[in-house]
């Protein structure tokens, strides 16, 4: 199904990512089609082992970051100095909830669009409601307890959104992505309010 | 074709191409010092300056320039003008500098160096002085490693921004290094501490310098050392609190002012005061001002430095808040410069991130060390990687003078970020890209760092066009940022350079001037400043002397007048500097009483012949 890279040096197949051989050791080219998953050598699934990425990111930079490499050729220093920032890019891309959501969307052929809102009425009515009831909060300790409130929401959220795409219900995902960003905005929102409150 | 080569066996190799010791740099608000930490496995970081620190302090006596222990020598001994800190002042503009400084040093701003001061009535600049500090580190460790230095480590506060930055560099070139790299204070007091105790695990560095604040979270993790978050203050270090205790000193003792000596007294009693068995603790101070002596206890001071703290765990706070959920696991606080031996801090630190706080021996040295320690790594030995993060968001104004962030604050490096902005007005065919440096919402709160126009937009209604700006951020910290069109293809792309301090070609002229004549040109200078002096006191005095010749007697006349045609005559022989000091101290000496007598007999004058009206 999809395309195989094989190593420019020693031919072998890259089945994990597409950075460096991990049979010959060489850096490889860029190819600048490749989604941040197959980049990786990661499964194209929403959901991720964060240690796993986290891991593979350290990995990687010790092979490209342009700090390491001294006893490189011209043109591997090359390759490496485009790695060091797609890694990165990847990295985050791969590690953001919502990033990650679109990036699997586009490889479906669908463009998420951040920007749009919560479309159901009752949804977006509870959201509102939460944001003014945060609004109205003075103590610190009401304060926590909002934050422990919007934590637990939060991971509801993307529970949803976690099981939208194991469903392939990609119909639903646009609205479970709105939610999450208004969900992370509050906690976010709650956290900032606390951290005035305390300083 | 290829030809084999031949080498006749018994002559010498060619040298291998060695690169001559990196070493690291500690270039602190009150003091500074450098490492070398040597390739070899086991072999242990050596401290090039002896004594290990050296006071980052500039005086100017007998017609030079001393730093360090000579200048704070001068100063003390002598009243040699000088100036310490001036680290606070790297990358600044005139408009955020308090006046009483600008009054002191009569600062002022030139149009290729930036801002001027004057030390000892010589205009210089905070970057010449911090070249002056790098010198003297530059020739410590020439002397004790016996080798050619040329490149460094150079350790700023992690929240030096980029025109803070760009002068520290700067100041290196102008001091014959090449910084190979500016590493963020806390990230290389993390690096020296798990190199050496090999602790691995997310760590905070509270780093309280003499001026700077920062604190970073790193995670440490076989062997890659990784910035997650950092955040600071440039004007909150170790000299406030010695400033709070001044203070005390002042109203205890009923001073009228804060003088350098009463500031040394405050900081010598809080340095006392550190050692917790020691309170209350009687002193005894010897100042110009008088004899100050008393009982502190520590408890008075507490209330006078709580307020320090406070902002400092409060900065602090900004950490967590981006960390989110991985500040509950940070395992301990390094601490890192000399202003976190207070032992209240430590306590106040350790309480407000309610984990375990690890005091180096000596703070001092813990930079310098992580300095050196990634000179190594940069040389190619060693197998630590160190990733940074950028301390300030990069961004652009948009409309309404609103900053629009495109590289966020703590974002790793190298980075690339990428934007697509439009125009606002029908038929816009060039657009101002105007790049700021801060976490503000407006654009007047922020750093302003550089300009440019992209022009060749073609006409199109408002919002159509698509412009798409591009900002790359290497591991220096070096900004490029590109512009392009996307419907012509229209592109332009500049190296952001602040527009503070000195010009390109400013820098390019001092240090071909400092590298190609070095001490022939100091020499040169020097006479020259001589012979203007000279023919100044001449002028002078033979203007005076043709017209009070009267208020002279015979004695008197004869000697000014031997001593001024012998000053002529060494200005017509172009004599030698030294030859010419002497007689300007000479004949400045016989003129002195003269020159009281013009002033006295001027003002009876004046007051005889009643007001006058201009």
């Amino acid at each position: 199904m999809s395309k195989t890279y094989n190593c420019v040096s020693c031919k072998a197949p890259l089945e994990e990512n597409l950075v460096i051989c991990r049979v010959c050791q060489a850096l490889q080219p860029i190819y600048s089609e490749v989604s941040p998953f197959r980049y990786f050598g990661f499964d194209p699934q929403f959901d991720l082992d964060e240690l796993k990425l986290e891991r593979e990111y350290l990995d990687l930079q010790v092979v490209v970051h342009p700090d390491k490499q001294a006893k490189r050729s011209a043109e591997e220093c090359e390759y490496a100095k485009s790695h060091a920032i797609k890694v990165t890019q990847a990295y985050e891309t791969l590690k953001d909830p919502i990033k990650r959501a679109q990036a699997l969307m586009h490889l479906k052929g669908i463009e998420l669009n951040l920007e749009t809102h919560i479309q159901d009425p009752e949804l977006l009515q509870q959201t509102l409601e939460r944001q003014e009831s945060l609004s109205n909060l003075s103590s610190k300790a009401a304060i926590k307890a909002f934050i422990d409130e919007s934590e637990v929401a939060e991971a509801i959220v993307m529970q949803e959104l976690s099981q939208a795409f194991r469903e392939s219900n990609f119909d639903a995902v646009p609205e479970r992505v709105a939610a999450l960003r208004y969900a992370q905005k509050l906690y976010r929102d709650a956290r900032m309010k606390l951290m005035h409150l305390t300083s | 074709m290829t030809f084999l080569q031949i080498q006749d066996p018994s002559a010498k190799l060619p040298p291998q191409e060695k690169r001559s010791p990196v070493i690291g740099i500690d270039l602190g608000t009150t003091h500074s010092l450098c490492t070398y930490v040597p390739g070899g496995e086991g072999e242990a970081p050596q401290f090039l300056t002896t004594p290990a620190l050296v006071p980052s302090v500039v005086a100017y006596h007998e017609e030079k320039f001393l730093v360090g222990e000579e200048a704070l020598e001068a100063i003390q001994t002598h009243g040699a003008p000088g100036i310490g800190s001036f680290k606070r002042l790297m990358g600044r503009g005139l408009h955020e500098l308090p006046d009483f400084l600008i009054q002191r040093y009569k600062m002022k701003t030139s149009s290729d160096k930036g801002l001027t001061l004057e030390v000892g009535g010589q205009e210089t600049t905070p970057i010449e002085l911090s070249a002056l500090i790098l010198k003297h580190l530059l020739k410590a460790a020439q002397d004790k490693l016996g080798e050619d230095v040329c490149e460094a480590v150079i350790t700023v506060p992690a929240y030096f921004d980029e025109a803070a930055r760009v002068a520290t560099k700067d100041a290196a070139r102008l001091a014959g290094l090449k910084p190979i790299r500016l590493l963020s204070e806390p990230t290389a007091a993390a690096l020296a501490f798990g190199l050496e105790t090999k602790e691995e695990g997310r760590y905070g560095v509270y780093d309280l310098g003499g001026g700077t604040f920062d604190i970073s979270v790193l995670n440490l993790h076989g062997g890659v050392f990784r910035v997650e978050a950092t955040a600071g203050h440039v004007a909150l270090g170790g000299d406030d609190f010695d400033q709070a205790v001044a203070d005390y000193l002042r109203d205890k003792h009923a001073l009228v002012e804060i003088t350098p000596a009463l500031l040394t007294a405050a900081r010598s009693l809080k340095e006392a005061l550190s050692d917790k068995d020691r309170s209350p603790l009687p002193y005894a101070f010897d100042l110009p001002e008088g004899k100050l002596e008393g009982e502190c206890a520590i408890e008075e001071l507490l209330p006078l430095w709580a307020p320090l703290v406070d902002r400092s765990l409060s900065i602090c706070d900004q950490v967590l808040f981006d960390l989110e959920g991985r500040a509950a696991d940070i395992k301990g606080i390094i601490l890192a410069g000399g202003g976190t031996r207070i032992p209240y801090l430590q306590e106040r630190v350790a309480a407000h991130f309610n984990c375990p706080v690890f005091h180096h021996g000596n703070p001092d040295q813990l930079i310098a060390l992580g300095a050196g320690f990634q000179a190594q790594g940069l040389s190619g030995e060693g197998d630590h990687l160190l990733l940074d993060v950028t301390p300030l968001s990069l961004g652009l104004e948009t409309m309404g003078g609103l900053a629009d962030k495109i590289i966020w604050r703590n974002s790793s490096l190298p980075t690339s970020k990428t934007q697509t902005f439009t125009t606002f007005q029908d038929g816009q065919q060039a657009m101002l890209i105007h790049v700021i440096q801060g976490e503000r919402e407006k654009v007047e709160h922020c750093r302003s760092l550089g300009k440019f126009e992209l022009s060749g937009i073609p006409p199109l209604p408002a919002g159509r066009a698509k412009v798409e700006v591009t900002f790359a951020l290497d591991v220096d910290g070096l900004l490029t940022v590109t512009a392009q069109e996307l419907t012509t293809g229209t592109s332009q792309e500049i190296q952001i350079k602040p527009s503070y301090g000195m010009t390109p070609e400013k820098i390019e002229e001092m240090i071909l001037d400092s590298l190609e004549n070095g001490q022939k040109d100091m020499e040169e200078r020097l006479t020259a400043q001589a012979m203007m002096e000279a023919k100044t006191l001449a002028s002078e005095v033979e203007n005076a002397l043709s017209q009070d010749k009267a208020l002279l007697s015979q004695e008197e006349l004869s000697k000014i007048e031997g001593a001024l045609k012998a000053l002529q005559q060494m200005i017509q022989n172009k004599a030698l500097r030294e030859d010419l000091s002497q007689q300007i101290k000479v004949l400045g000496a016989l003129t002195e009483a003269f020159a009281e007598k013009r002033v006295s007999q001027a003002v009876k004058t004046h007051l005889s012949s009643g007001p006058k009206i201009q």
